[in-house]
């Protein structure tokens, strides 16, 4: 570096580009010349500001900033970069270009960390997926924010905690720092609470929605539940929660990955081993379900990645927000994005709405005040493309005295426990079937409707019923395909392996129909 | 009038003959008495309306004592009008012409029914203006109590081939549906239908507008004799009436009273078939239409009606769907008037798996009959599995036997 006019450092750092991490080179060049400071990169202002932090957390550990024309460049140039994560790297450079690190390795040096005022270093989200990525280079020296330790641990690779500026140059510099243990707070975001599952007793008293759900489970089948306020359509969601079988390790990190890519990670998120429960609100915008590419904005869709996507009433939903629903929905092709088995690490839909603008269309009592043409017009705001990718639908209503002393069972029932080994076998079953048939594993909900159900091995008897009751039911093509679907389901559930008339004939039941 | 002027009951006479031929002679002499204007249809049921004359056999059987003592005492007619009644009553040749008559008919093998014996026709029971005494020969249980569905199947005499090939298909395809085919025994379309189901081994009713004692059109004697066997053949003229033109309308009010649909075939402008047609509407029933090509001279009846709000018949199944609900109105009114529903409701509350599938159906018809039900209320009510419900409700529902509405089911009313 002494040969070079002016002086020069290199290391390692990591960007987040959606829900991966890419590798930036970091470069420090230090001039002669006016004292400047600059960072380049295609940098947004959260990491421009890093220059304050750089400045003043150098000079309070007791080292030196240099003077001279300094520029930072993150490559590469041409992905937009944001966040607090460069400042421990920026330091580091500059420290290294300058001369104050007598490094004794030549190996490269992986970092990342916000810096305070005074040098402490500071937890960064993403830090799982820097570390993801960096696992890619053998050979490497980590040096991470002590929090971060725990996500190491869990990726099981090779990392250096600091508590400060000056503990990371200190090892760098060969001298022995303190081994730092980590504890995470373990206290869980308030949101969480309304994602807890709920036991399937509860709905005792509702046995088509339990059905709906069971298959919804069983098959990855999109669901979408009509219902009154009050008849215990979010609970529902919360029982169907609980039917889901518990993450492998695999998608465990990858969920884990997408959230840390918004936020930090907790204790909490390590220990939960719960499917995600996204309830999207009918105000959210197109931004918030598919996320932007340019910023670090992460949507909805990625968020509910191997758990529940929860649209709760659909019909408020602007038409927009809804069709960009659609696409991922179709994806089916290689990767599906609506299969809850699949690599691709889909999501399943469920949908709820009101019957009508007042609510009360399914209630006995005439409490419905809409005129027909009212209740109708609600029901169409719900855009047919969507409704096209469901297939189960089912009713709701408010239960009665009597049937909510059965579902106080709720409480202390263990249905779910039961049900949910069902659905474990079922998905095994229909993977079964796949490997049987030479085809990757899907669950029925996402075997696309326009190929044909080649090994679904429905019995002549039950095509005929099902043509049959399409027919006299007025049941388009595509919706035959849903009926398909979900019969296979019903088959499965029963480990049978012929689709028999009995399944198509209950598969009916959960059509769409107008109210 | 002298007692002296009255022989003594003829009563005596027939009781050479067997009680089945007291019981026929008395409903011819009423037929007599239709027939008698000193009498006549209107006097009679007035008579048995006001409990002057308690029954139809009552008029042959009552000593002429009775007669005159309960005629005596009443004031619903003027005097003159209750003098020639009971002359007529007590005439000793229309007694006589009576057992003659009855004695023809056994040898024939036509028996009668009365409007108020329990096996007389349930679905002529039921509306007004039906005969008071129907002549049949064959099997009467076809349209007792736990009958068929009906189907009456009408048209013209001088049918195109185009009406003869619906005709044949439509009767066809119904009969082997175990659905019966009620018709008049004209030539023409009505052979046809009755021939097709014939074919079918299906069970067919013809109507006769004459006594069952002399078959018109005389080419049909054959088709007669094949009906009797397996069918039913019926009139409300007492043998020894001819078939002549006038009685044909009146021979078409029971055609269509028998029958739960009718379908007209093949009409022309004037056609008598519209009578039947009607009729049928007259008599809350729907009326299904063939239609043909404006140019059709043999069709300008069935285009009319199409006009007035017939049902159009493309297809056998057209009627099947409409039947299936007039089918099951009947099967629910059986069950209330046979008193299965302690029976069942017993086995609901005991063990509802050991119902079956047609139980099953009658409950939930019973259920939704009295309001809509959603699954869940079903459900609740009808404690079985859920599966097993979910199954009966959509083979009900492809059916057309029930509908959803409101995410409720209710009973189907197609075509009303």
């Amino acid at each position: 570096m002494a040969q070079r006019k002016g002086k020069y450092a290199g290391l390692l750092t990591g960007f987040l580009l959606g829900t991966e991490a890419a590798f930036a080179d970091l470069e420090v060049s230090i001039l002669p010349g006016m004292p400047t400071f600059d960072l380049v990169g295609l940098c947004d202002s959260s990491v421009r500001e890093s220059k304050e932090r750089v400045r003043s957390a150098i000079r309070q550990s007791g080292f030196e900033f240099p003077t001279g024309r300094i520029t930072v460049n993150i490559s590469p140039g041409y992905l937009r970069k944001s966040g607090s994560s460069f400042d421990l790297p920026i330091a580091i450079g500059i420290l290294r270009a300058s001369g104050q690190i007598q490094q004794k390795s030549a190996q490269n040096i992986f970092s990342f960390g916000e810096l305070s005022l005074t040098g402490e270093v500071r937890d960064v989200p993403g830090g799982l997926n820097y570390l993801f990525r960096s696992r890619e280079i053998e050979e490497i020296i980590r040096i991470i924010p002590v929090p971060a330790l725990r996500e190491a641990e869990f990726l099981r690779c090779n990392a250096v905690g600091v508590k400060t500026l000056r503990e990371a140059i200190r090892f760098l510099s060969g001298e022995p720092i303190d081994n730092h243990s980590f504890r995470k707070e373990g206290h869980p975001e308030g949101e969480r609470d309304a994602s807890i599952p709920l036991d399937f007793s509860l709905l005792r008293g509702q046995p088509k929605a339990g059905r709906a759900i069971l298959l919804s489970a069983a098959g990855c089948h999109p669901l979408l539940l009509t219902g009154s306020p009050g008849s215990g359509k979010t609970m529902a969601v919360r029982v169907l929660l609980g039917l889901l079988p518990a993450l492998n390790e695999k998608e465990h990190t990858e969920i884990l990955r997408i959230q840390n890519s918004v936020r930090l990670l907790n204790d909490f998120d390590y220990m939960n081993m719960q499917r995600p429960f996204r309830t999207v609100p009918s105000t959210s915008s197109v931004a918030d379900i598919r996320g932007t590419k340019s910023s670090r904005n992460i949507g909805e869709l990625q968020l509910a990645r191997h758990g529940i996507l929860f649209l709760d009433e659909m019909a408020e939903f602007s038409p927009r927000v809804i069709e960009s629903l659609r696409k991922p929905l179709e994806e089916r092709e290689g990767e599906s994005a609506a299969d809850l088995r699949g690599d691709a690490g889909g999501f399943l839909l469920v949908g709820a709405t009101n019957p009508c603008r007042c609510g009360n269309a399914l209630e006995p009592g005439g409490k419905c005040r809409c005129s027909e043409r009212e209740v109708k017009r609600y029901a169409d705001r719900i855009s047919g493309p969507i409704l096209d990718r469901i297939d189960l639908y089912t009713e709701l209503r408010r239960i009665h005295a009597d049937a909510l002393a059965d579902a106080a069972f709720g409480k202390n029932a263990h249905d779910s426990e039961r049900l949910r080994e069902q659905v474990l076998e079922t998905w095994n079953f229909q993977e079964a079937r796949c490997a049987e048939n030479g085809s990757r594993p899907i669950l029925n909900g996402s075997n696309p409707t326009d190929q044909p159900f080649d090994f679904f091995r429905i019995s002549p008897s039950a095509m005929e019923t099902a043509v049959k009751g399409c027919e006299r039911l007025g049941i388009s093509a595509r919706g035959m395909g849903h009926l398909l679907r979900v019969a296979r389901t019903a088959a499965d559930l029963e480990r049978n392996r012929d689709v028999l008339a009995s399944h198509i004939l209950e598969a009916l039941q959960f059509r769409r129909r107008q109210i | 009038m002298s007692e002296t002027s009255f022989s003594e009951p003829m009563a005596n006479d027939s009781a050479t003959i067997s009680s089945r031929g007291v019981r026929l002679t008395s409903s011819v002499f009423v037929s007599l008495l239709l027939f008698d204007n000193r009498v006549g249809g209107r006097r009679i049921r007035k008579l048995l309306s006001d409990r002057v004359i308690r029954s139809l056999e009552e008029f042959y059987e009552l000593s002429p004592a009775d007669i005159l003592s309960r005629i005596a005492e009443y004031s619903g007619e003027p005097p003159q009008a209750l003098r020639a009644m009971a002359e007529c009553i007590l005439d000793p040749s229309l007694r006589t012409e009576a057992i003659r008559i009855a004695e023809r008919s056994i040898e024939r093998g036509i028996r009668a029914v009365n409007r108020t014996d329990p096996d007389y026709p349930r679905s002529l029971g039921q509306l007004e203006g039906m005969p008071l005494v129907l002549y049949y020969i064959g099997d009467l249980s076809i349209l007792s109590q736990h009958s068929i569905p009906t189907v009456g199947v009408v048209g013209t005499r001088q049918p195109t081939s185009y009406g003869m090939k619906v005709a044949e298909e439509i009767s066809s395809e119904l009969s082997a549906r175990g659905i019966g085919i009620v018709s008049g025994l004209a030539r023409g379309i009505d052979t046809t239908a009755h021939q097709s189901c014939l074919r079918q081994n299906g069970k067919t009713i013809a109507v006769m507008a004459g006594g069952l004692d002399d078959v018109y059109p005389p080419e049909n004697r054959d088709l007669f004799r094949q009906i009797t066997g397996s069918g039913i053949v019926l009139s409300e003229m007492p043998p020894g009436q001819p078939a002549i033109r006038k009685y044909f309308p009146a021979r078409n009010r029971i055609l269509s009273g028998l029958s739960d649909v009718v379908a007209v075939i093949e009409a022309g402008e004037f056609s008598g078939t519209l009578h039947t047609a009607s009729f049928a509407a007259a008599q809350g029933k729907d009326v299904f239409s063939v239609p043909a090509g404006i140019y059709s001279e043999h069709s300008r009846g069935n285009l009319q009606l199409l006009r007035d709000g017939a049902q159009i018949l493309l297809s056998s199944e057209d009627i099947l769907a409409r039947l299936a609900g007039v089918v099951y109105y009947r099967e629910i009114d059986e069950l209330r008037e046979r008193d299965e529903t302690e029976r069942i409701q017993k086995l609901l509350a005991q063990s509802p798996d050991k119902l079956t599938e047609r139980e099953l159906r009658l409950l939930i018809l019973q259920e939704i009959s009295l309001s809509p039900r959603s699954m869940d209320e079903l459900n609740k009510r009808i404690p079985v599995s859920f599966l097993r419900l979910a199954e009966v409700l959509s083979s009900m529902e492809i059916e057309g036997r029930i509908t959803v509405s409101g995410e409720r089911y209710t009973l189907t009313f197609s075509g009303t």
